[in-house]
């Protein structure tokens, strides 16, 4: 006998299962609608906007702001610049926290606890704080530069923080502790055993650290690289503070097309997609790396 | 390689427990020794110390007479294989067992052949190319050999190698294993809560409890005289009695709560505790055993049943075979073998 499919019943366990299946679903979709309502809607109008020449809005659809970015010395030189702080921080937390992660998963000693708040206090600063603790330490007038010039007679790093090795500092303070509690879960995971076994078959310390640690972790160090990476790129917080007119990155230049007179809300859309297309695309080919060599690993 | 491995009082601990606690021992060359005990018993730290990965806080390990209790783990030349093989998951088979090679400098056209050999000695030379996660328990078990064999050390060391396998893959590598470290003729320490394991492997056994040797000696010496009650139980079924020797008319005899039966020969007088093994009773078929019973319960095991009788006052275990297996409440008659009782200190 041939039932047409509308007449099959659906036993009530059916229903159960197919309200099991949705009930995740209906759980997000607060979150699911704000993230829509909040990213969805606010990209697409500033990809827009980006197409849109601002002296002329009317004259159609134009890649000239994209073309402005590469074009245009300053801020080609923001994009440069931006992204080889990025790159220096990233590189730099990652190795510098490799040890204290390392400390904090395979040692006791006392003191530990306070040494990882130490470690991590920064995560809770705002970016500007970070920056004013920075013009502290190392201005033009810093607690650093006036001991040096005290003990040497010269004013040695005077004014430091606001130039690219002071802004690598500062982003590094603020990196950290990504870096660090993003190392210390991915060791807390590492088989003891297989520094154990290594050193049974006659690997020195540094052979079990450079041919079985190592590449054990590799999927770590690429995602806290690419934390870090990411955040860095789009860090504005600091860069305020720290920034001058003679020297500047990416985010500084979004603020003030937006802000300062006279604005190019269009060009500032244009570097906003830039970097973001910059941080996405940097974060997702890294992860999905770590991704395929924690498969290799497994 | 006939390497003399000797164990000289260690003793660790770890915070407030004592780990092992005055282990000596000189490990027969050559053969295996297997390191047997219940979970805590302290063998795997004992193995640690031999192997270089644990200090000992107290006494020595010499190896053919020198000192290495300092000597790292590195330099000692031992081959391990872990519990959980421990393989290494960013390389591939052959990668694995090269390790061993590579650290040591060896040129890689050598490193590979001699890899190539050791994975054939374990019959997973087409496997060279996997991954470790593509290959099964029983293959990572191999690999984890052929990489501890590669460098031909002087001493293999092996924890517990075959616990995570299943009992028929476990029983077929057992044998396997038993026949290449014979082959090998090499110094190995086996150790392990598996008491078939070692009866079936090991040239000498020794008994671990509470981080203590219980007792050592080949299996066979240790299964039919157990020195403890300890070793009496933890090594297969053991019936454990209250007895009394004393002179008879000029005999020894042993008094036990079902009745008198002469006494083994060299038995002291006095109190004295006897282990008798359920294998050593046996159902009198004509009815004229030393005691009679009342089956309490039969349990099937396959090639055999194990019965549990009430007798004398006592509950004993008894196999019986399985061609007619009394059932609970039948009426038995049991014999002990004489010469099979074990008698103990009655301090132990």
């Amino acid at each position: 006998m041939n039932l047409p499919a509308s007449s099959i019943p659906i036993s009530s366990g059916g229903h159960a299962r197919e309200r099991r299946r949705l009930a995740p679903l209906l759980l997000c979709a607060p979150l699911l609608l704000l993230l829509l309502a909040l990213l969805v809607w606010p990209l697409t109008h500033l990809l827009w906007q980006s197409l849109l020449p601002t002296d002329a809005p009317d004259s159609g659809i134009t890649l000239r702001n994209y073309l402005e970015i590469f074009s245009v010395p300053r801020y080609r030189h923001a994009l440069v610049w931006s992204l080889e702080l990025s790159l220096a921080v990233a590189a730099g937390s990652t190795l510098i926290c490799l040890a204290p992660a390392w400390l904090f998963t395979r040692c006791q000693f006392r003191g530990k606890r306070l040494m990882r708040g130490i470690l991590t206090l920064p995560m809770t600063f705002a970016g500007m704080i970070v920056g004013f603790l920075m013009v502290i330490l190392l201005g033009r007038s810093g607690f650093i530069p006036q001991v040096l010039e005290r003990l040497t007679g010269q004013p040695l790093l005077s004014g430091i923080s606001y130039q690219f090795p002071g802004l690598i500092l500062a982003y590094l303070y603020f990196e950290i502790p990504r870096a660090t509690l993003t190392l210390e879960s991915a060791l807390r995971k590492l088989d003891g055993r297989l520094e154990q076994a290594a050193r049974s078959l006659g690997a020195t310390r540094w052979q079990t650290f450079s041919l079985v640690i190592l590449p054990t972790i590799c999927p770590a160090l690429i995602s806290a690289f690419a934390v870090t990476f990411s955040v860095s790129l789009g860090s504005f917080g600091v860069l305020l503070v720290l920034s001058i007119r003679r020297f500047t990155l990416l985010p500084l230049e979004i603020f003030t097309q937006y802000i300062a007179p006279p604005t190019d809300q269009g060009l500032a859309a244009a570097m906003s997609l830039t970097l973001l297309t910059v941080a996405f695309g940097a974060g997702f080919g890294l992860r999905r790396f770590a991704r395929s060599r924690e498969v290799a690993n497994a | 390689m006939n390497i003399l491995v000797e164990a000289d009082g260690l003793h660790k601990r770890y915070g407030k427990v004592v780990a092992v606690q005055n282990f000596s021992h000189r490990f027969a060359p050559g053969k295996i020794t297997a390191i047997l005990g219940p979970s805590g018993s302290g063998k795997s730290t004992t193995l640690a110390m031999i192997s270089g990965l644990a200090e000992p806080d107290r006494g020595c390990i010499r190896l053919d007479g020198t000192d290495i209790t300092r000597l790292p783990a590195e330099r000692r030349d031992f081959g391990l294989v872990f519990q959980n093989y421990s393989l290494f998951p960013h390389l591939n088979v052959l990668e694995n067992v090269e390790f061993g090679l590579r650290v040591r400098g060896v040129r890689k056209a050598e490193r590979r052949s001699r890899a190539f050999a050791s994975l054939e000695r374990v019959h997973i030379s087409h496997l060279a190319g996997r991954r470790i996660h593509q290959i099964s328990g029983g293959e990572q078990q191999r690999v984890a050999l052929a990489r501890a064999l590669v460098f031909n050390p002087r001493v293999l060391l092996l924890d517990e190698p075959l616990s995570a396998l299943d009992a028929k893959l476990r029983e077929i590598l057992r044998n396997e294993l038993g026949r290449l470290l014979r082959e090998l003729s090499i110094t190995a320490i086996y150790v392990t809560h598996d008491q078939v394991e070692a009866m079936s492997l090991a040239y000498e056994m020794i008994i671990m409890h509470g981080g203590r040797i219980e007792q050592s000696g080949t299996p066979l010496e240790v299964y039919t005289r157990p020195a403890t009650p300890f070793v009496a139980t933890f090594l297969g079924s053991a019936n454990l009695l209250e007895g009394e020797c004393l002179v008879v008319n000029g005999e020894t005899r042993l008094r036990l709560p079902f009745g008198e039966l002469p006494a083994p020969m060299g038995a002291q007088t006095g109190p004295c505790r006897v282990m008798v093994r359920p294998e050593d009773i046996v159902i009198a078929a004509d009815g004229d055993g030393q005691l009679h019973g009342e089956v309490t319960s039969s349990v099937f095991l396959g090639s055999q049943a194990r019965l549990t009788v009430s007798a004398g006052g006592c509950s004993l275990a008894v196999d019986a075979s399985n061609e007619a297996i009394p059932t609970p409440g039948a009426a038995v008659s049991l014999r002990v073998r004489e010469a099979k009782l074990c008698i103990m200190p009655k301090g132990e």
